[in-house]
């Protein structure tokens, strides 16, 4: 809403218009090249390309060094120092990249969730996402699933920040009132852009021929070896890691009452100014009903903790539940392969 | 005695088999693509390992800008330190193992870049990548430089080809597979505009799929045993002998015994499943706790 009154802004005027992102097959290769080069370390890296239209093409790619946390010192200036060195080898890879004809243009960036079951969704990627969403215009970040993608399906996904998350993040509001007050649930924090991949005819020839070689066809391909029931089904460890993810959020919860119910008389007073503020205005067609006692309500809950970190951990167990949804009902459909071939005998 | 075989020293030489990185081989294509106007060929630097006593592993590759005017051949061998150097700090174990080309066989300049690569490594290999499709085939060779020699004298070497095939993880495998399936059967328009979401990889379907290949395999095997079995065609001995042998190897599990295996495991996921409908419930209840009700 308010980005639509200040189109000034950059990200106002830019970045909405992406609606798909075009991954050409040598990014995804050099993605899973490095991700499981470095498992379980989480890695990531630069996107190059250029958006054309509605249309973000990712041609690109190259790897960020692994920052050492043990050669990070408690104080700033080691920290200083590593991202100085980290701009500096983004400065020279980007002259390196130009020289050879590659887009310049970053366009993003890419994370592998390491072991971490897919799981991203932390503060600092919302900070590292937001610093690129800021400052340049069409960024997304693909997240890579290495355990899914160990088990025969690609995982790929293009996730950015959406334009109300945003604004909120300009103004580091994150109390439960200005979630609601910004029309933001859980779900709205991120998006996904989908995703289509694409390569050039001269790697489709290549890629055609390598799946007729015996090291991809028959007893080796893929499809079938998707059909595996011998190996370790990643269900366990989504839910060990669902089942900690909400104890948590349930700590959260507790707070978020405690914090309620000690503020309850205050609030409370208030939150009766509005609605009766706001029947009012709508009697006298008002524009912006109880606009000031809105303004009120927000100052007195700004003194609540920060509820980001909950809204986040709801994003991930939703996204945690659809994994595990999908996990089950495969091997569910497994299980059945195996009884109607034991059932013939 | 063995003096005598000038080509001992060529089997002393070392690298015996080379294997690539399907990404090396996309990096490269895609450098071909992006090559500088009027240049007919490019070159790069291989990076990988020597694993074992003879046998190189290329993983990685990055292109080097170079020229090539008559008999003259000249290397950016400053750019081609400086993006070494930068790939060094985020995989240090990879070294320069030889450099790649693309085109058809290589020629007198592919022996001076080779001399260069000579002196970054010990025994450089050279990838050698039809781009052009020069035989309306995709062709990938590999050569080394071997030595003529006589005693300890040296006469003249020569690019001698090594085997070389692709090599690749599994999950390079599944990479590839969602590559290759987008290759075989491009997602039609209309399709596309349906399906917008839900064009990512997902499990069931791709489950779908492999059940399916499976049915089509076993439906081909069995017309084939049929046809030898009515005598239309000659039964081979050997596919026979597999056959039976894996169908051996389905193992006879008690009725009684796989029932309940069978139950227990189908509880436990039916259970998962209601977990996750339930904790999904649970969120949307979280979630209306966090927020305040504005819409009066």
């Amino acid at each position: 809403m308010m980005a639509e009154e200040e189109p000034t802004e950059a990200i106002a005027t830019g970045w909405t218009n992406i609606t798909s992102v075009q991954l050409d097959g040598l990014v995804v290769m050099k993605i899973i090249k490095h991700c499981h080069e470095n498992l379980p370390l989480t890695v990531t890296g630069q996107l190059l390309g250029m958006d054309v239209g509605e249309n973000l093409e990712i041609t690109n790619s190259y790897s960020f060094p692994q920052i050492q946390s043990s050669t990070l010192g408690p104080n700033d200036a080691d920290r200083g120092d590593a991202d100085l060195d980290h701009s500096q080898y983004q400065m020279n890879m980007m002259i390196c990249v130009r020289n050879v004809n590659i887009d310049h243009q970053v366009v993003g960036w890419y994370q592998s969730s390491g072991s971490q079951m897919g799981s991203f969704l932390t503060m600092q990627w919302i900070d590292t996402q937001f610093s690129y969403q800021d400052n340049l215009q069409n960024v997304v970040c693909l997240v890579y699933d290495p355990v899914r993608t160990e088990s025969g399906t690609l995982g790929i996904r293009a996730y950015r920040l959406s334009k109300a998350f945003v604004e909120m993040r300009k103004r580091r509001e994150f109390t439960s009132f200005a979630f609601s007050r910004f029309g933001m649930d859980s779900s709205h924090i991120i998006e996904e852009v989908p995703i289509d991949l694409k390569m050039s005819t001269l790697q489709k020839a290549y890629i055609a021929d390598m799946f007729c070689q015996p090291d991809l066809s028959a007893e080796n391909s893929v499809e079938l070896s998707r059909l595996s029931i011998a190996e370790e089904s990643p269900l366990e460890r989504t839910l060990e890691f669902m089942v900690n993810d909400l104890e948590v959020l349930n700590r959260e919860q507790h707070k978020y009452s405690f914090f309620v119910r000690s503020n309850s008389a205050r609030i409370g007073g208030l939150y009766q100014d509005l609605v009766r503020a706001r029947r009012s205005g709508k009697e006298n067609n008002d524009e912006n009903p109880g606009r000031n006692e809105m303004d009120k309500l927000a100052n007195a809950m700004s003194v609540e903790t920060p509820r980001l970190e909950s809204k986040m951990l709801i994003k991930e167990l939703n996204l945690y539940v659809e994994k595990l949804t999908s996990l089950s009902v495969e091997s569910v459909v497994k299980e059945n392969a195996v009884l109607s071939l034991q059932m013939d005998q | 005695m063995t003096s005598l075989d000038v080509f001992v020293a060529g089997q002393e030489y070392g690298v015996k088999q080379v294997q690539v990185s399907p990404m090396v081989l996309f990096n490269v294509l895609d450098h071909y693509l992006r090559r500088a106007a009027g240049s007919t060929r490019v070159i790069g630097t291989l990076l990988g390992r020597v694993t074992g006593e003879n046998s190189v592993e290329v993983v990685s590759s990055f292109p080097v800008p170079h020229s090539e005017s008559g008999g003259e051949v000249g290397v950016d061998v400053v750019y081609h330190k400086s993006m070494f150097e930068l790939q060094k700090s985020v995989e240090p174990g990879e070294e320069v193992v030889g450099w790649y080309a693309t085109g058809d066989a290589p020629d007198a300049n592919s022996v001076l870049i080779h001399e260069f690569y000579g002196q970054t490594c010990a025994n450089p290999v050279h990838l050698l990548i039809d781009a052009e499709l020069f035989t309306d085939m995709t062709q990938l060779k590999c050569f080394i430089s071997t030595a003529y020699k006589i005693d300890a004298q040296d006469l003249r070497s020569e690019f001698r080809t090594v085997p070389v095939h692709v090599q690749a993880t599994k999950a390079d495998k599944t990479g590839l597979e969602a590559l290759f399936r987008r290759t075989v059967e491009p997602l039609p328009e209309s399709e596309r505009v349906e399906k917008e979401v839900s064009r990512e990889e997902n499990e069931i379907e791709n489950l779908e799929a492999s059940l399916e290949a499976l049915l089509e395999l076993l439906k081909s095997i069995g017309t084939q045993v049929d046809s030898v079995i009515s005598g239309e065609t000659e039964g081979d001995a050997s596919v026979g002998r597999y056959l039976t042998e894996s169908l051996a190897g389905v193992p006879t599990i008690d009725v009684e015994l796989f029932e309940k295996a069978y139950g227990d495991s189908m509880r436990d996921l039916l259970m998962v499943v209601y977990l996750a409908k339930l904790t999904k419930t649970q969120l949307n209840i979280a979630e209306r706790m966090l927020s305040f009700d504005l819409k009066l």
